[in-house]
């Protein structure tokens, strides 16, 4: 039994935990003015920069996206995504500070690497 | 004398330390065990074990053809897995197995897109072992195991405010359902041992606020024979083939690019050097590879465990 609960203590202490600082509450004193992509429509493994602006005071950035990878942080970064993640993906920024957070989303498709089409 | 056993376990955490040990990922979660265990504990009696576990890709394959791709530069994980495996009755053992990644990253090709690195626990693996038919003047025995993986572990990790791609993400964030059988047979009074088996892996739907996803199942086919060199030495050879199906995102789209099959060579070196003490190294290379459309291979991965079986609880 000891060595059941020596093993399973870091597991309690260590799993499941919240991993990003971002609040839970929405804000009334954060505005989203803009947020755009340089190309909504990449080849797999290009890359696309998406930025957004924001009003408020102390402002942080949380990055997210449901397929691909983002690249940077802050106000900018780059999205780029493999063959694995062909199709409509939704990248999401909140924006946050002290006072709660807004959040805004934006949609890139990604073709596959050998389709020639253009951005 | 009786210290060697902690050297070999020092050594092997610093073994641990070299940054030139590098390895990759392709799916969330603890990676798929290497190596047979046809072991059974006895009534009451417990074995404890350390494994190591590293690999790397860095090459991409279109189908079973290389391709120029400028992204990833190489990817992988160092990946260590505490296990302890209990004998409930001569015939069941219980075996918890609980990992942890060290590391698993990222590299880039390009220099201004930063190495994205995650660490943090694993699933959690609860699984049960069993003989399905044993019959010793004969030298065959065949164990089975079925369990079930917990994701207790990290998931949904973010690193300097960016959530990591899922690949990356040290739990694979859903059950998993396992199961295997293993037959051994032994030649030449034992000194001989071939070896088969197969089994199967299926996942559950990750359904995070930001992931959708569902690995597609995965079987296992293996074949191999050991042979002991020494009383305290026996080496092996094994080439063991895991064929994946496609995943799935949300809407039930089918990821095109996901699953395949490979087929890997792994040869094992296992020292006995005292009563109840084992170390095993292994590694694997593919031979042959067959990926759906466009993906990042493996190129190799080794493992390196450390186990002390027939500890007994009860000393009366």
């Amino acid at each position: 039994m000891k060595i059941l609960i020596a093993f399973c203590l870091p597991l309690l202490l260590f799993s499941c935990g919240k991993n990003d600082d971002v609040p839970d509450k929405p804000s009334d004193q954060i505005v989203i003015l803009s947020f755009e992509a340089s190309h909504r429509n990449i080849k797999a493994w290009d890359t696309t920069t998406i930025t957004v602006v924001a009003e408020g005071q102390n402002l942080e950035y949380f990055w997210e996206a449901n397929h691909g990878d983002i690249k940077g942080q802050g106000v900018t970064v780059k999205y780029a995504a493999g063959n694995c993640c062909i199709g409509l993906n939704t990248i999401t920024c909140k924006v946050f500070n002290e006072t709660g957070f807004v959040e805004d989303t934006i949609q890139i498709r990604v073709r596959h690497y050998l389709d020639g089409g253009q951005q | 004398m009786k210290k060697l056993p902690l050297l070999f376990i020092l050594g092997f955490v610093m073994f641990l330390q070299q940054e030139t040990l590098i390895a990759q990922c392709c799916a969330a979660g603890n990676p798929l065990n290497l190596t047979p265990d046809m072991e059974q504990n006895g009534k009451q009696q417990l074995q404890l074990s350390v494994l190591f576990r590293s690999s790397l890709s860095d090459t991409y394959y279109n189908g079973n053809e290389v391709i120029d791709i400028d992204y990833v530069s190489n990817s992988g994980f160092q990946y260590i897995e505490l296990a302890v495996a209990y004998g409930l009755t001569d015939k069941l053992s219980l075996v918890l197995e609980s990992g942890y990644f060290l590391s698993k990253y990222e590299r880039y090709v390009n220099p201004d897109f930063e190495r994205k690195n995650a660490t943090g626990l694993a699933d959690l693996n609860l699984a049960a072992r069993f003989p399905l038919w044993n019959k010793p003047s004969a030298l065959f025995k065949i164990n089975a195991t079925a369990g079930i993986k917990l994701p207790v572990g990290a998931f949904d990790v973010v690193v300097d405010q960016v959530k990591l791609p899922i690949q990356l993400q040290p739990s694979s964030g859903a059950f998993r359902y396992h199961a295997a059988v293993l037959a051994a047979k032994g030649l030449k009074r034992g000194k001989w041992n071939a070896f088969g088996g197969g089994g199967v892996e299926i996942s559950q739907r990750i359904k995070s606020k930001n992931f959708d996803y569902t690995y597609g199942t995965v079987y296992t086919l293996q074949l191999g024979a050991a042979v002991e060199i020494h009383p305290k030495i026996s080496v092996s050879l094994q080439s063991r083939a895991e064929i994946r199906e496609k995943s799935q995102r949300e809407d039930n789209q089918i990821v095109e690019a996901s699953g395949g099959a490979i087929v890997m060579l792994v040869p094992q070196i296992s020292l006995t050097p005292f009563n109840s003490w084992n170390f095993q190294l292994a590694f694997s290379a593919p031979l042959y590879r067959n990926y759906n459309s466009i993906q990042l291979g493996n190129k190799y991965s080794f493992s390196c465990l450390v186990s002390r079986k027939n500890i007994r609880l009860n000393r009366s």
